[in-house]
């Protein structure tokens, strides 16, 4: 139905627009406390708009389970779910490591990720259509945006620890009714180990799907 | 042998013998996919290649390599000897202290049921797997072994570290009670749900049958279903959150094997060309599904 297909395109070129300008709001409050204070005041500066528009891609979880998207949900599901635990489980939880220069590779690495990922479906939304540099730059920054990106999360989980063993926050002790126990710093720990395979799985994946996208224009060309 | 009434086994043999490294239970062999088709046909054993070539022109043959295969009973052996050794490491040795927890200092009899309970469904599922069950495919991929038996071991140290666990908590004696005597039964249900699959296909010979009896005349998968009431028995007397994780993904599981089986069944048994018609039943759950 016509119908159902404009109110689709409407919904995902809002979401998509909003998330880009709010990402580059992020990318900017970013870059000026850096500028003005330094790495320390990186953070409070970016707390509350990262909150938000990093919380806001649980709507893509959404978006693909109710089939607006394309996207299989068992790629995103880790990706929003690791963006999910840094955010709240370790930077709004453990206020000892917010000064860490980590931080602040962190928070560009995302917000240079999110700015290009959001303009292109919001062009491709909203125009149908998007430039071939912008193409270009999606598949291309991850390259050093990956890397710097996954070091900053783990390195961040790996200094909130010690944090972690003493507060016995988020855990579940037995005995309970429930006979079920849950210690936040080992399952952290376990979060933490899973980067060493993961990361070159998610980089791999990445390149096969530069190769796709990028690979078809080529092709054309013959 | 006359070659008019050589079979696909006769093939598969051929082949084998041609290269030592492809024995018959790794080949797939198929004819070439027609336009139209989204299935190529699969050369299924004990045909004879004239029939199978019946329509072919050009009597060519697809070969595709399945992999190191094991024997059914080999698979479903490993599933459940891991199961079946694991929980009693929990409830017999100190390996809490492992986990810097003291040892039990006292036993509640909800512990040893469970001990009970679960060491006889794994002997159980062992004694099904060679006297029981008769498998259609002979084989299943090697890897299958590794991923079932991470699924199976993975879930039964999960559950065995938190029913043995020294701190446990027990349910009311009545619960308890309630939770094992109906499990017990629903073991006994499924049981006989696999003894009438067996004769099913004792008695045709391959291909699919209406099951008939028992539960089997409400509901397709009677099986699945007392095997999932079953676990439920054992969790309400244990009432662990890994348990209950269990309960919850084998019945996911086994929704999708019954729907599937259902689907095919009924298409199969379609009433015409005097095919009998596929009666009314419940996929697994009545009466929700």
């Amino acid at each position: 139905m016509a119908l159902t297909k404009s109110l689709r395109t409407l919904y995902l070129a809002s979401y998509n627009w909003i998330l880009f300008f709010g990402w580059l709001q992020t990318l900017y409050l970013a870059l000026s406390a850096l500028k003005k204070t330094g790495f320390t005041s990186v953070y409070a500066a970016v707390e509350k708009p990262l909150q938000v528009w990093q919380t806001s891609a649980l709507l893509e979880i959404f978006n693909g389970l109710a089939g607006i998207v394309r996207s299989p949900i068992i790629a995103t599901l880790p990706q929003i779910g690791s963006r999910i635990y840094i955010t709240w489980g370790i930077l709004w939880s453990f206020p000892e490591i917010r000064q860490h220069w980590l931080v602040t590779q962190l928070v560009l690495s995302w917000s240079i990720t999110e700015v290009i990922r959001y303009f292109f479906f919001a062009l491709k939304e909203t125009f149908g259509w998007t430039p071939a540099f912008l193409l270009w730059l999606r598949y291309s920054t991850f390259f050093v945006c990956y890397p710097t990106g996954i070091f900053g999360e783990a390195g961040l989980v790996y200094l909130a620890l010690p944090y972690m063993k003493n507060s016995d926050i988020y855990s579940l002790r037995m005995p309970n009714k429930f006979n079920f126990s849950f210690d936040y710093y080992y399952a952290s720990v376990v979060t933490l180990l899973s980067y060493i395979p993961g990361s070159p799985h998610m980089y791999n994946y990445m390149i096969g799907q530069r190769k796709k996208a990028l690979g078809k224009g080529k092709k054309k060309s013959h | 042998m006359t070659y008019f009434s050589a079979t696909v086994d006769d093939l598969k043999k051929a082949i084998y013998k041609h290269t030592k490294k492809y024995y018959p239970s790794r080949q797939r062999l198929t004819l070439p996919l027609r336009p139209g088709q989204d299935r190529p046909t699969v050369l299924e054993s004990g045909k004879q290649l004239k029939d199978v070539f019946e329509k072919s022109n050009s009597g060519e043959v697809v070969f595709k390599d399945l992999g190191p295969q094991v024997a059914y009973s080999t698979l479903f052996f490993w599933e459940y000897v891991g199961p079946l050794v694991i929980f009693p490491i929990f409830y017999f040795f100190p390996v809490y202290s492992l986990f810097s927890l003291p040892p039990r200092k006292t036993t509640h009899p909800a512990q040893t049921y469970a001990l009970l309970y679960w060491t006889l469904h794994y002997a159980k599922r062992i004694y099904e797997t060679f006297f029981i069950h008769s498998f259609s495919h002979a084989t299943s991929p090697v890897s299958n072994v590794y991923r079932n038996c991470c699924y199976y071991w993975s879930f039964a140290t999960f559950i065995a570290y938190y029913v043995n666990h020294p701190l446990y908590t027990p349910v009311s004696e009545k619960q308890m009670y309630i939770g094992f005597i109906s499990g017990l039964i629903w073991q006994l249900a499924n049981l006989y749900c696999h003894i009438i699959l067996k004769n099913l296909r004792s008695q045709g010979k391959g291909g699919y049958q209406i099951p008939r009896g028992f539960l089997f005349n409400y509901i397709t998968c009677a099986n699945y279903t007392t095997e999932i009431y079953q676990w439920l028995g054992f969790n309400i007397a244990t009432q662990t959150v890994a348990g209950y994780s269990f309960l919850i993904v084998a019945a996911l599981i086994m929704t999708n094997w019954a729907l599937a089986k259902h689907r095919r069944l009924r298409k199969l048994f379609d009433g015409k060309e005097g095919r009998p018609k596929y009666p009314r039943r419940w996929v697994i759950f009545p009466p929700f599904l």
